[in-house]
């Protein structure tokens, strides 16, 4: 090879030496372009599925309440084993809160609220009169979710009681799932492939497979398509409690309580293939392990019933231990002063924005509204009614791990509005609580906890 | 000689023969014939000359030879079969037992005529002999054998064992029967003649001997060429006074003579299906004319079958007597006529020859070892005939590489375009004033369609069957175009074959290949061209075939590329940056590429908008990656090929670099700086970093691929001959170079013919497309998404815009149910419509509705689609919280069926709110959407019709336009970007939405067909004559 000829062959293998390093060298310094952030969102939509169930008699009321500072444009459907037919089209006025009659006769009803325009609340407020007695049920409705899973907890079925799962698709596709139900020291029962056409709703009935248990829990796992589940107790004198439907088990859960007899019980599920064992602490009294809730363990895949008694405005907080592997799905049955009770599955933790929506079903009543800050940090809470003339705002101190129950006056000024709860400090848990109806405005009592507003929205109270 | 009268013929047992002698201005060379002739020996021999208008002085000639009885002379040129005619009406040659036809530059050996009538009678057991010719040899070198009898495929073309050239030893000694003879010295006998006619006046001269004893022999004759009987033959004369009178093209008179035969003397049941299958043929070959450019014999063939239909009443005229006198069936006279494919393989011919010099090195290697002779030998027939060899190597591995492709089924899979369901499909598209694709709009299809259409028309109108030749076909042009540009830089045709090879069998054809990408395929046929031209352009000499000749071929070559694939803008692009920083001449060659672009711009121009709308999102691609092994290796994606023997080739194309010698070393750098800049525009670009419009990773990849293989084509080209040089660095380059090639092209050939392509039946297509395609009835669109530059899944295609959301960032696409369609091919998803698809999008993914069913359901989305593991994780949330979207139970793929989608155009049944949302363009209406009560219509081009029970208002997913109607009733704009008819009344019979015929378009095709023809005229390839 002549010396140009060997140069060139050098030249050639720089040039491709080069090209090779220069290629590391873009790809580690320069990297791939970020992409750009998504343009503002100029849409705000939602939806809310409401499996309050019904029966014969009943009566069903939505609260919409609009926190934001934009009219909300709703559309409500009520869904059956029929299937669906529409309620109405209505607007939520900035600050507002609106009352919507929706059909509650059948057990397996359901109501499907979707929001256009801005965020809103919702939630439920069931009624059951019958001649034996009345039973008010309220909790907030679930937001669309496609969780594979649900989970309830606060089945009982003592002789003549009724529990049922109310199991609602308002979507356009057919939901398939298979439904386990819990007992304690009963081996679990699978229904499965159980198809759900879209815009139906259906109920299962706990009693039908476990009479007589003092708690039942369920699991519906979701194969195809995407539902909402709740569950429904009914007791021999006509009481009524409802607790939505959990879309995963947790490891600590809080539960405002207020008002009602003071006894209790808590039902505790274990889905998962380990045992659990929990820490459970009384708020008001700051007493673990109060009488009743051992720290025995739980068998998996059982539900238990562990009677409690607490008194004024308290709270449950259930703590799941460290080492036991297994989460749990948990409610709170509470005995109102007359012959109803309520329910609520609470919250595993707290936030710093509510809506607690209304539990008072009718006068005469006595509204309630806890407060219960399960943190380590005090909190200063300021409530604003959704009101159009509602009464001026209140701010409440709320010690950390405490629960305070707001003054009734503030609540009695527009029992039908959903209330802002804003806390600056520690997160907090709110909760109504409040009995109503029949003579002395005791025959009803409901507990349903409030619901976290999402971020955004940013709330604008003005 | 003597004189033949009647009474002499009647009393001998002799034969009487009459020489005919036909003479045209044959001067020359008359004396000579005339000498043999009267040189000729047989006892009862009588002649008649005929002077056929001759005007110089062969009339005195003859006079002065046969004297005034034995000449007749016509003022006018009647040709052979009319001077013969005359020559019938004399009674002596209607008494004479033979006519002997003699041209003027025919002289026969003094026994011809003799031997002629000995075979006639003589030979045993041979009677009722018809025709008999002799051994035609040349005028000048009676060695050289001119015919020996000759025979005819099946559809009449004339067939002669004889090689060009052929030296006479003795080989066609012997009498053979045969189809035809030489009519150049032809005994015929009375009853033949009578029987039959003589020849057809309308025929060539060099054709009408065979359709004479062709017809001779259907009548029950033999027809027998006797080699005994020699005559001299120049057989330049008819061809040379031919060619003063015409321009015509010897393949014109054969064409014409041949059809002329086959009608005039084959029966019926042979022409039914002959005639078919010549009408096949013959359009192939029109195809392939016109294809090459070779439009002067397009033109010729084409007048050939003009002629036959002219002339039909004569032939057919003639087919009556020729068939009355039929006594023997047309299978009869097979075994005198050759198969037809014995004239389209003249491959084999070739291939022949080469075993023949094969022998005699195999002779001359006698005595040397025997492994040394068998690589001598190979390197023999490689090296000397490199294209022969590199083609039957191709046909190979091509053919086993695309078996695949023959069996009936239709083709699926990979980003394989769906063809329309006829020829039809096409056109429509090119001429229609909407796209009828997704979204509709009014940026024009690109011309590709045009030639698509044709290429389905022309099989038969089967569009499937033109998708599998196109598949088939393009790579295989590819290769060829590959070798064409490298042979002309390179010189070397070996070289070229070898790089021609490696560009072919790299990983950046093959995946293209796999994935069914025709578009990039075309590209990647037509890039090497593009290179070629850019080196010539900038080069030091002149175009050869001079600078218009060289701006229109550039511009066709330009416009065929970008009408197919317009990243071939790109690649060109970077090909003329480089010759403008690196190359030669940059004045000339700036004009030359300013000249072809504007060329090709005009080839494209009702194109043009498609290219530049979107901001030139057609020419770009979001296909690509960012992992540099693969972009090293050329291979975008997975597939056959696409493995670490994929890098032999930028391997190679840098051992070829080091090699290249001083003469072509500033091409090898233009070479290497194209290669090493296109790969780093290919990681650009799918890194995000380059604009839409420049941003083609595939192309930059297939460009990458044709530097790299014309380096190793003039790394090749340079080491011939090394040899004569001292072992050094240069010879071990080379054995490393051959070792990588040697390797890499065998594995990958192997791995291309045992591959399994991303292409194939209904297979291919992911089992759970199923709950898309059979789960709904009706038309419908599909949202395809995924967050990676990764294909879609089948039949989805490639991304073709983006969503820019932070981490939910999306690429998409939108088809209808059958997939990406290749009407669309070259059109970027651009214009309102899109642009209204991509904001309601991008809603979705940022996260503040829930009704993305909603937002979707205008365009028709009835499903979003997506590849399993191809969205982030926030992607799936965003799409799990629309209430109205409901996903599907699929394996293997990601579906959510859109539970409010609106029909592609439906008559939707509206309340005072829902017909308000109609006219909203604002997403946060446009979300409030539910489900409408809708009746389909049914897409029936120019529109779509709708049933007589469709009630409400008349609404198409297509962009608006003014000029669609319902009617009389005009369009409204609907959901800011769609049409509607909200005045159309209801239920007053079927709803018929038009859109009005569009002047300009139809203008507009018209300039265009006008502007190819003349490109096309002007960069022709002559006609051999």
């Amino acid at each position: 090879m002549s010396p140009n000829g060997r140069g060139h062959g050098a030249v050639a293998f720089a040039f491709v030496a080069f090209v090779a390093a220069g290629g590391l060298a873009i790809d580690h310094g320069l990297g791939i372009r970020a992409p750009a952030a998504a343009p503002a969102s100029t849409t705000d939509s939602g939806a809310w599925l409401c499996p309050h169930g019904g029966g014969q008699g009943w009566e069903g009321r939505l609260y919409l309440a609009n926190p934001g500072s934009a009219p909300s444009t709703v559309r409500v459907s009520a869904l059956s084993a029929k299937g669906s037919s529409a309620v109405g089209t209505m607007t939520v006025d900035p600050g507002t809160t609106t009352e919507v009659t929706v059909p509650a006769t059948a057990r397996e009803a359901s109501t499907y609220v979707e929001y256009f325009g801005g965020w809103i609340a919702a939630g439920w407020l069931t009624v059951s009169s019958a001649s034996q007695g009345t039973g008010v049920a309220a909790e907030p409705c679930a937001p669309s979710t496609d969780s594979r899973t649900w989970y309830t907890a606060n089945g009982s079925t003592p002789k003549g009681a009724g529990a049922d799962v109310i199991i609602m698709n308002p979507y356009g596709a057919n939901a398939i799932f298979d439904v386990v139900l819990f007992a304690a020291d009963r081996a679990p029962v699978r229904q499965s492939d159980v198809q759900l056409k879209p815009h139906r709703s259906m109920l299962v009935s706990i009693q039908d497979v476990f009479p007589l248990e003092a708690a039942v829990g369920s699991e519906i796992d979701v194969h195809a398509g995407r539902v909402g589940v709740a569950s429904v107790d009914t007791s021999a004198q006509n009481g009524v409690g409802a607790v939505l439907g959990s879309t995963s088990p947790v490891s600590s859960l809080t539960v405002p309580l207020l008002g009602g007899s003071g006894q209790r019980s808590v039902s505790v599920t274990a889905p998962g293939t380990d045992g659990i064992r929990f820490d459970g602490t009384d708020l008001a009294a700051n007493v673990t392990h109060p009488p009743g809730l051992s720290d025995a363990p739980q068998d998996p895949q059982t539900a238990q019933s562990y009677p409690v008694t607490t008194a004024g405005a308290s709270g449950l907080r259930l703590v799941g231990q460290q080492g036991t592997g297994g989460s749990f799905v948990a409610a709170v049955s509470s005995l109102g002063e007359g012959t109803d009770f309520a329910s609520t599955g609470g919250a595993p933790v707290g936030s710093p924005a509510w809506i607690v929506l209304p539990t008072v079903a009718g006068e005469p009543s006595k509204p309630g509204l806890v407060i219960t800050d399960p943190g380590t940090e005090g909190a200063t809470v300021t409530l604003h009614v959704l009101a159009a003339d509602g009464p001026n705002d209140v701010t409440i101190d709320v010690a950390a791990g405490s629960s305070v129950d707001v003054p009734a006056a503030f609540l009695s000024a527009d029992e039908t509005a959903g209330i802002l709860v804003t806390s600056t400090g520690g997160a907090v848990i709110p909760a109504g609580a409040s009995e109503s109806l029949g003579m002395h405005g005791i025959a009803g009592y409901a507990i349903a906890v409030g619901i976290p507003l999402p971020n955004p929205p940013l709330p604008n109270p003005g | 000689m003597t004189s033949i009268t009647a009474s002499q013929q009647q009393s001998s047992p002799v034969p009487s023969v009459l020489v005919a002698l036909v003479v045209r201005d044959a001067e020359p060379w008359l004396r000579d014939s005339l000498a043999a002739l009267a040189a000729l020996t047989y006892p009862r021999l009588g002649v008649i000359a005929i002077d056929n208008a001759s005007t110089d002085g062969s009339h005195d000639i003859l006079l002065q030879a046969l004297g005034e009885r034995r000449v007749m002379r016509f003022p006018e040129d009647r040709g052979l079969a009319g001077s013969l005619k005359a020559v019938l009406e004399i009674s002596a040659a209607r008494e004479a037992d033979y006519l002997l036809i003699l041209h003027d530059d025919a002289a026969m050996d003094p026994d011809g005529v003799t031997r002629l009538v000995e075979a006639a009678i003589s030979i045993p057991g041979v009677d009722n002999v018809g025709v008999v010719g002799a051994k035609v040899v040349d005028w000048d070198d009676p060695r050289q054998l001119r015919d020996v009898g000759s025979s005819a495929d099946r559809f009449g073309h004339r067939y002669t064992p004889l090689q060009p050239g052929e030296i006479d030893q003795g080989q066609f000694d012997r009498v053979l029967e045969v189809l035809g003879v030489d009519p150049c010295a032809l005994l015929v006998s009375r009853e033949a003649w009578q029987r039959v006619g003589l020849f057809d006046e309308r025929l060539d001269v060099s054709h009408e001997g065979l359709d004479l004893c062709w017809r001779v022999r259907m009548a029950g004759f033999r027809v027998l060429m006797t080699p005994s009987a020699r005559v001299r033959h120049r057989q330049t004369s008819a061809g040379e006074r031919r060619r003063d009178r015409d321009r015509r093209s010897d393949r014109y008179y054969e064409d014409r003579a041949a059809l002329a035969s086959m009608l005039k003397n084959y029966g019926l049941l042979s022409l039914l299906w002959l005639l078919p299958l010549t009408l096949l043929l013959g359009l192939t070959r029109l195809a392939v004319l016109a294809l090459s450019r070779r439009f002067d014999e397009a033109y010729d063939l084409v007048s050939a079958w003009g002629w036959n239909v002219i002339h039909l009443p004569g032939t057919v005229r003639r087919r009556f007597r020729a068939q009355r006198a039929r006594t023997i069936p047309d299978r009869k006279l097979h075994r005198f006529m050759e198969s037809a494919g014995l004239r389209l393989p003249r491959w084999f011919e070739k291939a022949e020859r080469i075993f023949e010099e094969q022998r005699s090195i195999e002779e001359a290697d006698e005595g040397q070892p025997a492994t040394r002779r068998l690589r001598d030998r190979t390197a023999s027939l490689v090296g000397d005939h490199p294209v022969l060899v590199g083609s039957f190597v191709a046909i190979v591995v091509g053919g086993l590489s695309i078996r695949g492709l023959m069996n009936g089924a239709a083709l699926h899979g990979g980003v394989l375009p769906t063809f329309p369901g006829s020829s039809s499909g096409f056109f429509h598209e090119l001429a229609a004033p909407y796209r009828s694709t997704a979204l509709g709009g009014s940026l024009p299809a690109s011309p590709a369609l045009a030639g698509a259409g044709v290429l389905s028309w022309a099989l038969f109108g089967s569009t499937s069957l033109a998708q599998k030749v196109l598949l088939a076909g393009v790579p295989a042009l590819a290769g060829i175009l590959f070798y064409r540009a490298a042979v002309r830089l390179t010189g070397r045709a070996g070289a070229a074959v070898l790089g021609s090879g490696c560009y072919v069998l790299s990983a950046a054809l093959l995946w293209p290949f796999s994935q069914g990408r025709l578009g990039l395929l075309v590209a990647a046929a037509l890039i090497p061209p593009l290179a070629e031209r850019t080196e010539i352009a900038f080069g030091s000499d002149e175009p050869a075939d001079g600078r218009w000749r060289f701006m229109a071929g550039l511009g066709v070559t330009l416009a065929v590329g970008v009408a197919a694939e317009p990243g071939v803008l790109l690649a060109f692009l970077v090909l003329v940056v480089v010759q403008l920083i690196a190359g030669g001449s940059r004045r000339r060659g700036t004009a030359l590429v300013m000249g072809g672009t504007l060329a090709a711009a005009a080839l494209v121009f009702p194109f043009v908008p498609s290219l530049i709308a979107g901001g030139g999102r057609g020419v770009g691609s979001l296909v690509g990656t960012v992992d540099l092994s693969r972009i090293g290796r050329l291979a975008l994606g997975p597939g056959p090929g696409t493995w670490l023997i994929g890098a032999f080739l930028p391997i190679s194309a840098a051992l070829g670099f080091s090699l290249v010698r001083s003469g072509d070393r500033a091409r090898a750098v233009r070479m290497a700086v194209v290669g090493a800049a296109s790969l780093l525009l290919a990681w650009l670009s799918a890194a995000g970093w380059l604009p839409t419009a420049l941003a083609n990773a595939p192309v930059y990849i297939v460009l990458a691929a044709a530097a790299e293989g014309l380096l190793v084509s003039l790394g090749l080209a340079s080491v011939l001959g090394m040899a004569r040089e001292s072992f050094g660095a240069r010879q071990i380059g080379t054995a490393a170079l051959a070792v990588v090639l040697t390797g890499g092209l065998a594995l990958q050939a192997l791995s291309a013919m045992a591959a399994g392509w991303a292409w194939g039946g209904a297979a291919k297509i992911p089992a759970a497309w199923a709950v898309v395609d059979s789960g709904a009835q009706g038309d419908f669109n599909v949202l395809w998404v995924g967050a990676g530059s990764d294909p879609f899944p089948a039949p989805g295609g490639d991304p073709r815009a983006v969503a820019v959301a932070g981490d939910a960032t999306l690429r998409y696409a939108i088809t209808g149910r059958s997939g990406a369609p290749v009407v669309d091919i070259g059109r970027p998803l651009a214009g309102p419509g899109a642009d209204a698809l991509q904001a309601s999008i991008q809603q979705i993914l940022a996260g503040g509705t829930s009704h993305g069913g909603a937002l979707l359901a205008p365009f028709a989305v009835r499903f979003v689609v997506a590849a399993p593991d191809s969205l982030p994780a926030s992607t799936i949330a965003r799409l799990g919280e629309q209430v109205d979207m409901d996903p599907a139970t699929a394996n293997g793929l990601v579906i959510y069926r859109n539970a409010v989608a609106l029909p592609p155009a439906s008559a939707l049944e509206l309340d005072d709110a829902g017909t308000r949302l109609l006219a909203s363009s604002d997403l946060a209406s446009i979300e409030r959407l539910g489900p409408v009560d809708a009746t389909p219509f049914t897409a029936v081009p120019p529109g779509w019709d709708g049933p007589q029970t469709a009630k409400g208002v008349p609404f198409v997913a297509t962009e608006f336009s003014d000029g669609w109607t319902v009617g009389s009733v005009p369009p409204v704009r609907a959901f800011g970007w769609a049409t509607a008819f909200p005045g159309a009344p209801d239920t007053l019979g079927t709803v018929e939405v038009r859109h009005n015929a569009d002047l300009v378009r139809t203008l507009e095709l018209w300039l265009l067909g006008a502007l190819w023809l003349v490109a096309l005229w002007i960069t022709r390839k002559p006609v051999v004559r």
